[in-house]
């Protein structure tokens, strides 16, 4: 009887230990893979990337400046995501402060809460087809409102919902006590609410602008792109993601190469702002704490 | 009728005191606090009223309240949560410019009842009240009211001590901000005059202009209570405002209160009985959502008049 | 007994208040005008709606033209025909067909539209990253919660984090110019054989590997997808209350044993954690387009090009060459969209209120 016991035993821990081997193995795979990948974008970008990249437009093949630089594309991006900030933005904000705040006795709130996060979900070439229906059709030809309207549509659920979570983070006895002084709702929101969450609200809008500044699929069929530097967002519009797809799939190698450099600079982007989340996620829930 | 008077206990001094290391602060009942003191029996010879249960007859309501002149009158007043109710008919008086103790066991609805004063628990989902809270006579839940004008005639100290996340001056004009006060010699001196009045400039006069988070627990409740003050309410309620404290700083939170009668009606929420016997005017006891007894502070805990009362100033329960 | 008096005029000491309550009334109604703030809070939480609903009408309505035209049968069709195509005519032998004046006889294919062979390629892609995909991440989950040194914890969180926000075209890029290559010259080929060599796996033997085909499109979405999987599924695992855990082993489970009723007491998080990586896997669209080789064909090997839905519309989109071949590739996108919709929908039921519905909400 007891052989049965200690077998069985064996068995199960060996299982386990192989299990647990496994956990490891899985992680540090994962881990290295990622590594690699991670790796691969930074030394192949830092070889590609030149004081050129930055300050030169892209020359057509065979021309003087071949291959040029990605600097329309850099303007164009920039120019995207300041056009969907001015709509993203505040609207995302104002979502986020709808279900944070003003949810309490709402019925549509679960509706809305449930809607961003679904949205977040939709595929970006999806939006990318609405912009298209929305500002391309009518206006006859692709078009840089129609891929800001893209990126706007993206950030908004991001933005509402990060928004959302970030003020729940601030303590409820700042909202009794500035009603309590007979405080507006508006006005606690205003003086109090936001200015103690300030931070990381600024955060959670860069951390939704670095997701759609990565974003290429929703400009194929709205901006387009365009090999010109141009601030006029009636005509088709450069973007950084959409020249990094051109060149990767064309034919040229020197292309080939920018695409790495391009690329680089994106990451660089993200993982400034994802660090940048982090930093102030950590201070603000300290301070929370204190409080 | 028993009057404090007549009772024995009433004549004898405080010899001792309930807690010998805690600081030495006034006391307005020094009787009622004595007949706090431990080993001592409250009820060993006081003859007690063999009344039927509160909740048939109604809350015991000493006379002397009504020689007051009253700010608040709560009248029948019931509060749900959701479903469940929370209050259940409670009828009393809020005397003018006099401290007034809510005590009573948790959850008895002590602070549910303070939170009504100034409707704060609007902000809560699902509440629903019946009856009504009279302010100068006026229903305090028509529908006319604005509740914000309410609120400002209000000052509210809470349990934890809840400054904002800015400076020491913004944190205390706030109200006047929220008001639209902009003229800065103004703001400058009702922060002094209320930091004073709360007994903090002293401590923070150099600097005002730090965060008020940097603030020591007992100094934070203080920025609080001159916030609270700044914006010169009628009617100061305070939901337990020293049980986060520290001895020193709750006697010195009891000593602003105790300076605070006269200026300000105060309504205060406490769990300590030795609290509520040093520095409060009248006392109610609240049970299960009910009030129980309402009486000069002296006579409920020197001299109960229902045994329920009795068993929980004497620390028999709750 | 009871006393509740009203106050006896001048009875009790006399403060100087203000008495009339006029202070506070407001009016005919209490309230205050609805400000700027609600109002743009309550407006912008309905914009949220509107743009879900704006983005199924858009869409719905767009592929109108072609619902009405293929019917269900679009997702059936296997050919995908953008233009008209003019053949020999050619009899049963397969020789072509002259007519009188020796002239071979031409006639005209017209365009067909079948969603068929992306509805595979999405499907079939898909399910080799998950199969890749799931394991993998629920052991490093497990790894992270239960196993991890707490110095460990944060930064190979970030790291995860910070991996799942890298956007897909940098993905796309390295498949396009590392892993295809690597797969092509080292993998694909002794695989293939292999395949070619053994009977019954015959099916999976492709006649030519490109490095371009179904395997490096599964690979590719299956390293995007991990973070995200691994994420919110370390989410839910942290929810687990520690009773749980401390429970089994009070009972003497080994390691594997508690993690075991850990993954079984969280397991629809878990599986909403992976419908959340199934969605999306099925919507990716840059770094598929990149290595999928973007050939609208079923074949059962995986070293064989193929297409997925968001791959079909990202190449064909903008160019297409007719109304019908746009409103084909809108019904396309129409699939696609719903398809995510049901996925994102039953991912949150699933995670929502079991930790991971901050991460989800992240992703």
């Amino acid at each position: 009887m007891s052989t049965f016991a200690i077998q069985r035993n064996h068995s199960a821990r060996l299982a386990s230990f192989v299990m647990y081997s496994l956990c490891v193995l899985f992680t540090v795979s994962i881990l290295a893979v990622l590594g690699i990948v991670v790796a691969y974008l930074t030394a192949n970008g830092w070889r590609f990337v030149s004081w050129a990249f930055f300050t030169q437009d892209p020359q057509p093949y065979g021309s003087d400046g071949y291959p040029g630089g990605m600097r329309n594309g850099l303007v164009g991006t920039s120019i995207l995501l300041g056009l969907a900030s001015v709509v993203g933005v505040p609207l995302g904000l104002l979502a986020g402060i709808f279900l944070s705040e003003y949810s309490s006795r709402s019925y549509i709130a679960k509706p809305v809460r449930f809607t961003a996060d679904v949205l977040t979900g939709v595929p970006s070439i999806v939006v990318g087809i609405l912009g298209y229906e929305l500002l391309v059709v009518p206006l006859g030809h692709f078009n840089g409102w129609a891929g800001a309207l893209a990126l706007a549509f993206i950030m908004i659920p991001i933005v509402a919902r990060t928004t959302e979570e970030m003020l729940r983070l601030v303590p409820n006895s700042y909202r009794e006590a500035s009603i309590a002084l007979g405080a507006t709702k508006a006005r606690t929101i205003l003086k109090v609410i936001l200015p103690a969450a300030t931070g990381s609200l600024i955060t959670g809008v860069m951390l939704a602008l670095a997701r759609v500044a990565g974003e290429t699929a929703p400009l194929l069929f709205t901006a387009l792109g365009s090999r010109l530097l141009t601030f006029n967002p009636n005509y088709p519009f450069p973007s950084l993601t959409k020249q990094v797809y051109d060149y990767a799939t064309g034919p040229y190698t020197q292309q080939k190469e920018m695409a790495w450099g391009g690329i680089l600079v994106l990451l660089a982007l993200i993982f400034v702002f994802n660090v940048a989340v982090r930093v102030t996620l950590h201070a603000t829930g300290r301070t929370t704490r204190r409080s | 009728m028993i009057q404090a008077a007549e009772d024995p206990k009433a004549s004898e001094p405080p010899t001792k005191r309930a807690q010998p290391d805690a600081p030495v602060v006034r006391s307005l009942n020094p009787q009622a606090e004595a007949a706090l003191h431990p080993g001592r029996n409250g009820n060993s010879n006081a003859p007690k009223n063999d009344t039927p249960h509160p909740e048939q007859s109604g809350p015991f309501v000493h006379p002397e309240l009504a020689g007051e002149q009253h700010v608040l009158h709560v009248e029948d007043f019931k509060l749900y949560y959701g479903k469940s109710r929370a209050l259940h008919g409670i009828n009393m008086q809020i005397p003018v410019g006099k401290v007034t103790a809510l005590i009573g066991p948790s959850g008895c609805g002590k602070s549910t009842l303070l939170r009504s004063f100034n409707r704060l628990n609007d902000l809560i989902e699902n509440v629903r009240t019946e009856g009504c809270i009279r302010f100068h006579g006026q229903d305090i839940h028509d529908r006319r009211v604005d509740v914000i004008q309410l609120r400002k005639r209000m000052g509210m100290v809470f349990q934890k001590s809840n400054p904002f996340p800015m400076s020491i001056f913004e944190n205390v004009i706030y109200a006047l901000r929220i008001a639209g006060e902009r003229k800065r010699g103004k703001l400058e001196e009702v922060c002094e005059k209320s930091l004073r009045g709360a007994a903090l400039w002293e401590e923070v006069k150099d600097r005002l202009h730090g965060s008020a988070l940097g603030l020591s627990g007992g100094q934070q409740q203080r920025l609080c209570i001159a916030r609270a003050i700044a914006a010169e309410p009628e009617v100061l309620l305070m939901d337990e405002p020293c049980s986060a404290l520290d001895p020193i700083a709750t006697a010195k939170v009891e000593e602003l209160i105790y300076e605070l009668r006269g200026k300000f009606t105060v309504a205060i929420v406490t769990h300590n009985m030795q609290q509520a016997a040093r520095c409060s005017d009248y006392t109610a006891f609240m049970y299960l959502g009910r009030l129980i007894e309402y009486g000069p502070t002296n006579t409920l805990f020197v001299n109960p008049h229902l045994k329920e009362t009795e068993a929980y100033v004497t620390g028999r329960f709750g | 007994m009871t006393v509740v008096s009203p106050p006896s005029p001048g009875a009790g000491k006399p403060l100087d208040y203000p008495s009339s309550s006029d202070l506070f009334i407001r009016g005919r109604r209490g309230k205050h005008p609805i400000s700027l703030l609600e109002l743009g809070a309550r407006g912008s939480g309905i914009v949220i709606i509107l743009m879900m609903t704006g983005l199924v009408a858009v869409l719905g309505y767009a592929a109108a033209p072609s619902l009405h035209t293929f019917g269900l049968k679009f997702l059936a069709q296997s050919s995908w025909r953008p233009n008209e195509l003019e053949q020999f005519k050619r009899d049963a032998n397969g020789k072509i067909v002259k007519d009188e004046d020796g002239e071979p006889i031409k006639i005209t294919i017209p365009p067909a539209f079948g969603a068929l062979p992306v509805i595979y390629g999405t499907a079939v892609s898909s399910a080799l990253a998950m199969t890749l995909a799931i394991p993998l991440s629920f052991g490093a989950a497990l790894f992270l919660v239960r196993i991890a040194p707490r110095r460990l914890v944060m930064p190979v969180s970030f790291l995860i984090e910070f991996l799942a926000a890298i956007p897909s075209i940098a993905y796309g890029l390295w498949g396009l110019f590392v892993l295809v290559p690597f797969l092509q010259r080292f993998v694909e080929p002794p695989l293939n054989d292999f395949f070619g060599r053994v009977p019954g796996l015959g099916w999976l033997h492709s006649e030519a590997t490109t490095g371009r085909d179904m395997f490096s499109g599964g690979l590719v979405l299956a390293i995007m997808i991990i973070p995200i999987i691994t994420a919110v599924s370390r989410d839910v695992l942290r929810a687990v209350p520690r009773i749980q855990i401390e429970g089994t082993l009070a009972l003497g489970a080994t390691w594997w044993q508690s993690s075991w009723e850990m993954l079984r007491y969280s397991r629809s998080g878990l599986f909403g954690a992976a419908i959340l990586g199934l969605a999306r896997a099925s919507g990716e669209t840059m770094a598929i387009a990149m290595v999928i080789g973007n050939i609208n064909q079923i074949r059962s090997s995986p070293f064989a090009a193929a297409q997925t839905m968001s791959s079909l519309l990202a190449n064909e989109f903008s160019e297409a060459s007719s109304d019908l071949h746009r409103a084909a590739l809108l019904e396309v996108a129409l699939i696609l969209l719903v398809m995510s919709l049901l996925f994102n929908i039953a991912a949150r039921y699933l995670v929502v209120g079991r930790g991971g519905a901050r991460a989800a909400a992240g992703h």
